[in-house]
Parts: structure tokens; sequence; C-alpha cells
């Protein structure tokens, strides 16, 4: 995800909301710390990225 | 029970890693094929469509998910590095079948090469005179010694995030630190512990 965030221009907004912030409130931390896989296209905020999402 | 030469070993555990890469473009990981396992009973399957995307979906999609939550001005310039992510992230995941058949064939695998060494049989007991002696003294029962050591593995390769095929054969080859280090703690271990071992008995 880290690699998919700096290509994509958004690293900054992602890490200053959640991982220098409420890295706990991260539904990629939550799933990790609960040790279970984490989906490539788990966002942050708990949505998952599919190709045909609109905003 | 005769062994195989140090060099015909090399090349055979070198064959393995190279010929599932050429095969099913993935790398070898025992312990993560056995993790994948567990979480598909666990957890059932994974439903989250990440297998239907490549990268350049990924990123649109991820853009206009950033622009929803924080406006477009959350979005920075970026410029064509040539970087491109890890194409076994954002593969679909393999089902459990093939898990089981190439955990089976792990099993049968060695089964086939000890019977064509002469050297197969079936027991229940500790391999090693020297570990069979030592921990024999502490009066456990081998298949009590024997799941504390399953769970002692699960335990390990969870925590590294790889075990000795993941970390020790497709790691190292690439010259990844984590793996280096790894690798480094698994073959100390071992040798420290067999050093312990002779010093016990």
């Amino acid at each position: 995800m880290y690699t998919l965030l700096k290509l994509s221009g958004t690293l900054k907004a992602w890490q200053s909301r959640y991982c220098c912030a409420d890295y706990k409130e991260c539904a990629r931390f939550k799933l990790s710390a609960d040790n279970r896989r984490v989906p490539i296209n788990l966002m942050p905020n708990g949505a998952y990225l599919r190709s045909n999402d609109k905003p | 029970m005769a062994l195989w030469s140090w060099w015909l070993s090399s090349f055979a555990l070198a064959a393995v890693p190279i010929a599932h890469w050429l095969f099913l473009n993935r790398a070898v990981a025992v312990s993560g094929r056995y993790s994948a396992l567990i979480d598909r009973i666990r957890f059932g399957a994974p439903r989250d469509g990440s297998g239907e995307m490549d990268q350049a979906a990924l990123l649109e999609a991820l853009r206009a998910q950033t622009a929803a939550d924080f406006g477009d001005d959350a979005i920075e310039e970026t410029e064509p590095s040539g970087e491109s992510v890890d194409e076994t992230i954002v593969r679909s995941p393999q089902g459990s079948i093939a898990h089981l058949l190439f955990l089976a064939g792990l099993a049968l695998g060695g089964a086939a090469s000890a019977m064509l060494a002469g050297s197969f049989s079936l027991r229940g007991g500790l391999n090693g005179d020297v570990f069979a002696s030592v921990v024999g003294q502490l009066g456990i029962p081998a298949p009590v010694l024997l799941l504390f050591g399953g769970l002692c593995v699960g335990f390990g390769t969870r925590m590294a995030a790889g075990c000795t095929s993941g970390h020790g054969l497709c790691g190292v080859s690439q010259f990844q630190t984590g793996s280096l280090v790894a690798t480094a703690a698994f073959f100390g271990a071992g040798v420290g512990t067999s050093f312990a071992l002779g010093a016990l008995q």
C-alpha cells in the first residue's frame, strides 16, 4: 500500500491523517494487529479500492 | 542412511524456488501456504476483489478515494519513476486446493526420497539419537515434545513473516536484509542447539 500511495501522489494525505495521527483507527493497522491478512486494496479508512470506484 | 552430496543437494534446493517461479510465477512459501489455509478456514474466502485489479486500476481508484476523503488538493503531482508495485501483491491469492496439493507434495516427495534411499519407515518417536537421549531424560512423551516444537515453529514463522523456504531460499537469493537476518537466526539457533545438546549428552 505504501508504494501505491507514493506512486499515486496521495501518500502525505493518508500519512498525516492515519500514520502520524490516529494510527489505531487505521483499518489496515487493526487487521494487522489482529494477525489477519491485510488486503492490498484495503484503505486506512476501511474502504476497499475497486476498479469501478467513483468519488 | 546415504546422504546426497553437498553439491547435488545445493542444486536440488536451488531448483525448487526456480521451478516454482517458472511454473507458478510465485515465490516458494511453505509457512505462507499453511497460514493462507488457516486464514481461509478462519475467515473464509477473501472478498476484497484485489485480485481483479492491476496496478493502474489500483492507482486510479486510490486517487478517486483520496479526492473523496480529502479533496482534490490532497493529490500531488507525481513524476514517472519506473517504480512499480510488486506483482505478487496485486495478484489474486491461490485457492485452498493449490495449497493442499503443494503441502501434500512435500510429504509425498519426502516419502519418495526416503523410499528410494531405502530408509523409509513410520515411527512416532523422535529422530536423532542425541536429541532423543537428552530430552528422554526429561520424561516428556515424544508426541508432546513434537507438538510443542511445531507450535514454536508456527509462532516463529508468523513472527518472522516467513520460514526457511521463504526467507532461506527466496529472500536470501534476492539479498533481502530481513531474510538474511532471519536465515542467520535459523541456522545460528540450529548450530547453538546442536552444541548445547552435545554438551548435555
